[in-house]
């Protein structure tokens, strides 16, 4: 979208905004540096803070490949991560796949089955799951595949599809970011959940909008392998809290509430809070100098 | 969005994978628009034809900006309000095909007709393809369950 000069001087104002823009790629790239978070052991087990319902670019409505969404959990400072595209498992097998060659967060492969009345996690699948078999058909083919089976999002609609099949669940999602929309829609959430034993699940339903892990789940797990997850969450290990209330096993709730740092990103050091801020007010004046750049009629 | 802020890490990357859109958009104009007067080179409709895509720019920045300097929590109740998104979002398009047409009418020579017609066709074209990589799944759903397919 190049052009001639606008600015009269010998700065132009394209200038300005590649220099703004420089500016905020190199604080923003500064202050990425992983955070570092030891290993958190509660009871007799190991604590991972894991984010379950995480969609990848493309096919999914997502904005990043599997690989980024794997390198970018590490930075949110979680353990864990299921990579769960609409219909079809190969974005959480690539991403199990760069796991297992890079390391990191742990990456388990699944699938959001994105059915017309009701939205179901498969989590530790290989092969897709069709979106037209009925709850419990999916969810005893999620287990015939060694998985594990959540409620994605049980808003009230959907109660009624879920009711032959909600006793074959493992799980089912109490916290997530629908949850903010309305305290209607928060007390849906826990009113699914409360009505039978089920694991809690927190989860981001990150789709490029808002931080991966803006809710997430706290695993207790014998060993941290996808295997060790996944047997977590049939035993119901895990607790999910907001700040204010939680969920979860009532004998490993009060464990993770003395250690409320568990369930947020790790703390910024302030040197990397400026950056950040540099970073954010230099791109949007670039990017918004550039729109606007674009926008000048006489440049038409 | 994701880290408020911005990296090189998360930059690159998305550049190349989004690359395919503008790509489309091209490759649709350069089928729909083969007849240009001898004064448009094909670069120079390139390059005035993506200039309308500005109102778009400015609505993907301001929700960037909204999910950048704002908790979460707090932009989610009123991002998702439908009508907030897709009525924003619809403004934003219906500028966009504003400037297109008259993009075709004064700078192509085009007849209203002609330009009214070259304009649907273009973004049957080029949205038809960049709808499907990025929700393909789950869209077939939808449609499949409304038609009873």
């Amino acid at each position: 979208m190049g052009g001639g000069r606008v600015g009269t001087g010998p700065v132009t104002r394209e200038l300005i905004c590649a220099a703004l823009l420089l500016v905020a790629i190199v604080a923003g790239t500064a202050s990425d540096t992983p955070v570092s978070k030891p290993p958190v052991t509660l009871g007799g087990y190991r604590v991972l803070a894991a984010d379950f319902h995480v969609h990848p670019f493309p096919l999914s409505s997502g904005t990043l490949a599997p690989w980024d969404i794997a390198v970018e959990a590490r930075r949110q400072g979680l353990d864990a991560l299921a990579i769960t595209p609409h219909n079809q498992t190969w974005g959480g097998r690539a991403g199990a796949w760069f796991w297992r060659r890079f390391g990191g967060p742990i990456v388990i492969p699944g699938e959001e089955i994105h059915g017309p009345h009701f939205h179901l996690i498969g989590l530790g699948i290989q092969q897709t799951i069709s979106w037209r078999l009925p709850a419990d058909e999916a969810i005893d083919e999620v287990h015939r595949q060694g998985g594990v089976a959540i409620a994605a999002h049980p808003t009230t609609p959907s109660w009624r599809y879920w009711e032959p099949a909600a006793g074959r669940l493992d799980g089912a999602e109490v916290l997530q970011p629908i949850a903010y929309v309305a305290p209607g829609v928060a007390l849906e959430l826990q009113k699914f959940f409360e009505r039978r034993p089920l694991a809690a699940i927190g989860s981001s339903d990150y789709h490029g909008f808002g931080p991966l892990g803006l809710c997430r789940t706290l695993v207790f797990v014998r060993e941290a392998t996808p295997e060790g997850i996944l047997e977590a969450l049939r035993a119901h290990r895990t607790v999910v809290f907001d700040g204010k209330r939680a969920w979860g096993d009532p004998a490993l709730v009060p464990l993770a509430l003395e250690h409320p740092e568990l369930a947020v990103p790790p703390p910024l050091a302030p040197r990397a809070r400026a950056l950040i801020l540099l970073s954010r007010v230099c791109g949007l004046s670039g990017l918004l100098g550039l729109v606007i750049l674009v926008a000048t009629p006489d440049r038409r | 969005m994701t880290s408020g802020r911005i990296t090189f890490r998360l930059v690159a990357p998305a550049m190349v994978y989004w690359s395919f859109v503008p790509l489309v958009q091209i490759a649709s104009l350069a089928i729909v628009c083969r007849n240009r007067p001898p004064e448009m080179p094909f670069r120079r409709t390139v390059d005035l034809f993506l200039r309308s895509n500005w109102p778009l720019l400015l609505w993907l920045l301001l929700f960037s900006a909204a999910w950048a300097c704002f908790p979460a929590a707090s932009v989610i109740p009123w991002w998702s309000y439908r009508s907030v998104q897709f009525g924003s979002a619809g403004v934003a398009l219906a500028i966009t095909a504003r400037l297109d047409y008259r993009f075709l009418r004064r700078d192509l020579k085009r007849t209203p007709r002609d330009a009214v017609l070259q304009l649907v066709a273009q973004r049957l074209l080029s949205w038809t393809p960049i709808l499907l990589i990025f929700v393909a799944p789950a869209a077939w759903e939808v449609v499949a369950s409304e038609l009873g397919l």
